[in-house]
């Protein structure tokens, strides 16, 4: 991106009037172009596949996808550079750690927004790509912090839409996508099994194996196969294996 | 709440003293008296008091003292039982029977010393007439029992002083607290900041909107400041709140937020804990509305059942078994209820009659226009 071009901005907040405000901030400003405005975090995570701004401007509290949830769950290459609006002092303070460009408190005003705007066209032109990846990285840990996972966001083609971790059955993953088994289709989601075993409810979920994870009541059977490791059958019909390693873990599903 | 009262605190050694020094002085009046009780009876019948001569020797000392009294040795040991009755004794609501156990305490105990005494001083051959030992017992026995009792009172007028002392400052520093917890649980700084945010926006596009959120920001704040100083409100100060919070937050989440408040008219006056109602439409805002996409609504609905107020708020998010952590903002309306409403409230969480959702159900006692007292 040159100087002299403008960088792209969209807006993101679930409050109208707040939208309404920064989106005008954004009008006003010469080296910002307003390209979209979303008010959820799916629509956000679509905005961003479809229009691959340079400069997002999202709210930390969001109903069903906060900003920090709709950072981590950028896919690809392109990663905005991200300014977290929030009213909350401790989002505020953490977002720095997550590595964004700034953060603005509730009401914003134009001289901070200012600053913002200033201190992004700064980084995006000497940011690297891999500064990029740590923000969503520092983001969904951020995320994690903030409790237990209740969904999932997919994305299929530009779309992306929710899985509800209670409808999943079981998880198993490839590379850094996990592959969520509901019924007889599969979500593929971003993240690692470690992960998930950490933002996951144990009380529900319940690793068998290094690269599986059982919804516990999904669990119709539990066989012994040799020495420390069992075939689990679901409900669904699927079979799976458990490992030694986690074989302690199988014999709590047991009682 | 009246500070004026001033816990009796500020010298603590004069009573026990004072006690103490009562103590010795009867100990030594009754060791005078006892001072020679055989010349008195065996001798000339003399029973009027008399002054003792002074001591000439250590033993005589320690007789004058009391020391060998039996009243004294059977003081030590029913210390603890005459505390233990003491404790028990009720003064505000049983005067009289306090009175009561006093007299028959005392008549028991100079009886007991007085027979003890009777039966181990003098050989068996060698008792005088009981009707010449009674005055005796009366100077010998009564007086130190009635000095005994006297101080025991004492120690436990001032422990029972102490006790109040204690529990007025802790009731008071309760009440402080609750009202603390009642304002911190009131207004949380996001939502402060996200009103303003929408002042600001509005004071671009529609001033009167600006000036309308402003307006009814500043009947919050107004509410919360004039509150300050109560745990107890009419039932209407809280809808209005409820109704000022709840519209400002409609201009704020737009269509995605309705909101319904059926409080009638006629239950309006009755006293509620302050700031009861708020936490619980702040959690059903966060979990309906603020939670989901689609959006959400609120309702606020009293009920009066016979002598029983019924208050329930209820939101269409996704309810509490789905998210059962949530409890826990719960805490401050629970301890609120119970310093309200000791033994006579009950909270309970569920599912709205409708279906999907959260209702909480508050049952506390119905009472007619109570609700100007003071904390």
């Amino acid at each position: 991106m040159s100087v002299t071009q403008s960088m792209r901005a969209v807006v993101v907040d679930d409050e109208p009037l707040v939208r309404e405000r920064i989106s005008a901030l954004v009008r006003e400003t010469s080296q910002l172009e307003l390209v979209g405005q979303a008010e959820n975090g799916l629509e956000a995570l679509n905005l961003i596949s479809t229009l691959q701004p340079d400069l997002l401007f999202i709210d930390v509290e969001m109903p069903e996808l906060s900003g920090f949830g709709v950072v981590a769950a950028i896919e690809g290459d392109h990663v905005p550079g991200v300014v977290f609006v929030t009213a909350f002092e401790h989002y505020a303070l953490r977002a720095f750690d997550v590595g964004a460009i700034d953060y603005l408190h509730k009401p914003v005003t134009p001289q901070r927004f200012a600053a913002a705007v200033e201190r992004a066209r700064q980084r995006l032109q000497q940011g690297s790509a891999t500064q990029r990846r740590a923000l969503v990285e520092g983001a969904a840990l951020a995320e994690r912090e903030r409790g237990t996972r209740t969904r999932y966001v997919v994305r299929r083609g530009k779309v992306h839409y929710f899985v509800p971790v209670d409808q999943i059955d079981w998880i198993d993953s490839a590379e850094n996508y996990l592959q969520l088994h509901v019924g007889d289709r599969a979500h593929l989601a971003r993240g690692t099994l470690k992960e998930a075993e950490e933002e996951l409810d144990p009380a529900r979920f319940a690793r068998i194996h290094r690269s599986t994870i059982v919804a516990i009541d999904r669990v119709q059977s539990v066989r012994r196969h040799e020495s420390g490791v069992h075939l689990v059958q679901l409900r669904t019909g699927a079979n799976l294996r458990s490992s030694r390693q986690y074989a302690e873990r199988v014999r709590r599903l047991l009682r | 709440m009246p500070a004026t009262s001033h816990p009796t605190t500020r010298r603590p050694w004069v009573f026990p003293v004072a006690g103490w020094a009562a103590f010795v002085l009867a100990a030594i009046a009754a060791g005078m008296y006892a001072e020679s009780p055989m010349r008195e009876i065996i001798g000339a019948g003399r029973v009027a008091p008399r002054l003792p001569a002074p001591a000439t020797d250590v033993s005589a000392l320690l007789y004058q003292l009391g020391v060998g009294s039996v009243t004294w040795f059977a003081a030590a040991v029913a210390l603890p039982f005459l505390a233990w009755v003491a404790r028990r004794i009720d003064l505000d609501r049983q005067r009289n029977r306090a009175i009561a156990i006093v007299v028959m305490l005392l008549v028991a105990l100079v009886l007991a010393s007085g027979t003890a005494e009777y039966l181990l001083t003098f050989p068996s051959g060698m008792r005088p007439p009981v009707i010449a030992y009674v005055p005796m017992v009366m100077r010998l026995h009564f007086l130190p029992w009635a000095a005994v009792l006297g101080g025991v009172a004492v120690f436990e007028a001032r422990r029972r002083a102490r006790v109040a002392a204690i529990e007025r400052e802790r009731l008071r520093a309760e009440a402080a607290e609750q009202r603390l917890v009642a304002l911190s649980s009131q207004l949380q700084p996001h939502f402060l900041f996200n009103t303003l945010q929408g002042i600001s926006t509005l004071i671009h596009r529609d001033p009167q909107a600006a000036d309308d959120m402003l307006t009814r920001l500043s009947d919050l704040l107004r509410d919360v400041l004039r509150n300050r100083d109560r745990t107890r409100v009419p039932l209407s100060d809280e809808t209005r709140y409820a109704r000022t919070y709840l519209e400002i937050a409609q201009i704020r989440f737009g269509p995605r937020l309705s909101f319904a408040i059926d409080v009638p008219d006629d239950l309006q006056r009755a006293p509620v804990p302050l700031f009861l109602l708020q936490p619980l439409i702040e959690n059903a805002l966060k979990h309906g509305a603020g939670a989901q996409i689609r959006g959400g609504h609120v309702a606020v609905r009293a009920v009066r059942h016979g002598d029983r107020l019924h208050l329930t708020v209820e939101d269409d998010g996704p309810g509490f078994a789905s998210a059962p952590m949530e409890r826990v903002g719960l805490g401050n309306t629970r301890e609120r209820l119970r310093a309200a409403f000791p033994d006579d409230h009950h909270i309970s969480l569920g599912a709205p009659d409708s279906g999907a959702g959260a209702v909480v159900r508050i049952d506390i006692p119905w009472q007619e226009d109570a609700g100007e007292q003071p904390a």
